[in-house]
């Protein structure tokens, strides 16, 4: 059976390499946007993040805990964000061998479930989606620094 | 261990449903771009179809040692375009859904005579990974013109799961 590992890896991987080329950028691109002024680069990463914790926490059954961030206004935040997801993709790789089992969780609507393939497969999409419209917000204002095509999974296992 | 699988299953899904959502925005759209006019929204999605069946050609191992031939297309400077789109999509998606259960091996091909070797998990995983970020793309576009039609949210792996039941 092909399993999701390649994909787990290949997003721990990006994460990383797109926040780090995000880092390198002037500041001010945190506060780029495509349409929505909401969804800032700064807040689609801090979205990514925080989702891959909640995600995270429903995959290995941990009681719901907020994301929190020590600076979310300072430009020490992608520092920050990097060490959690660091953190957060190493879990998500093992949990690629993980049973395919329901999982009950906590919502703010109470109590749901789903399948580990569900919530795994969902994380993995979420964080590749979210990372082509930080690139997309970044072109649209013309820094044109980062080519997702050095990014996909040709190049993860390239230099892996 | 999880299986590729549901990923495969919401792709195939996910490309049915923003082609056609596409389709029923004014033609005009599909020339729409966010800052490279090399990539406007016509032509990823058909960027995004030609890789796809690339992909599973490897996968099958079909002609190994000649390049992939992308799938003729009748009318492709028409809008009527996403219709073939779609049907060579459907095919090549559900194609792919065949190679969940294999065995993970190598695949051999050769590019201008020079051997290639890749897993069958990375053929894979790149089809999917390369078809959710073009999405994305067409998508991102739309909405750098203000054509708020089509959100994302609606087209998650969650989405995916409701949609089944």
């Amino acid at each position: 059976m092909i399993s999701v590992e390649v994909l787990c890896r290949h997003m721990a991987w990006a994460n990383q390499e797109i926040y780090k080329e995000v880092q390198k950028l002037d500041e001010e691109v945190l506060d780029y946007f495509i349409i929505d002024p909401e969804w800032t680069v700064k807040n689609i990463m801090v979205h990514i993040v925080g989702s891959a914790h909640l995600y995270g926490g429903r995959l290995n059954k941990e009681p719901f805990s907020k994301f929190v961030l020590e600076n979310p206004e300072s430009s020490d935040v992608i520092n920050e964000l990097l060490e959690h997801i660091e953190r957060l993709d190493s879990q998500l790789i093992k949990n690629a061998n993980m049973d395919d089992e329901e999982i009950v969780f906590m919502t703010s609507k109470g109590e749901r479930s789903a399948t580990a393939s569900i919530i795994l497969s969902q994380l993995i999409f979420h964080a590749a989606e979210h990372r082509a419209q930080i690139v997309a917000a970044l072109d649209k204002h013309d820094v044109r620094s980062i080519n997702l095509d050095d990014y996909d999974v040709w190049n993860y296992i390239a230099k892996n | 261990m999880i299986s590729i699988e549901l990923l495969l299953k919401h792709m195939a899904w996910a490309n049915q449903e923003i082609y056609k959502a596409v389709q029923k925005l004014d033609s005009e759209v599909l020339d729409y771009y966010i800052v490279d006019p090399e990539w406007r929204i016509k032509r990823i999605l058909i960027h995004t179809v030609f890789a796809s069946h690339a992909y599973e050609k490897r996968l099958a191992g079909v002609e190994p040692k000649v390049a992939i031939t992308p799938p003729e297309l009748n009318n492709p400077d028409s809008p009527e375009v996403i219709d073939e789109l779609l049907k060579h999509l459907e095919r090549i998606d559900a194609a792919a859904l065949n190679y969940v259960d294999m065995e993970d091996k190598d695949i051999h091909w050769e590019i201008d005579g020079e051997p290639r070797t890749t897993r069958a998990s990375t053929l894979l995983s790149q089809m999917i990974f390369h078809s959710a970020e073009h999405r994305a793309q067409v998508v991102a576009a739309l909405d750098d013109r203000g054509v708020r039609d089509i959100n994302l949210d609606e087209y998650s792996v969650w989405s995916y799961i409701n949609s089944t039941k």
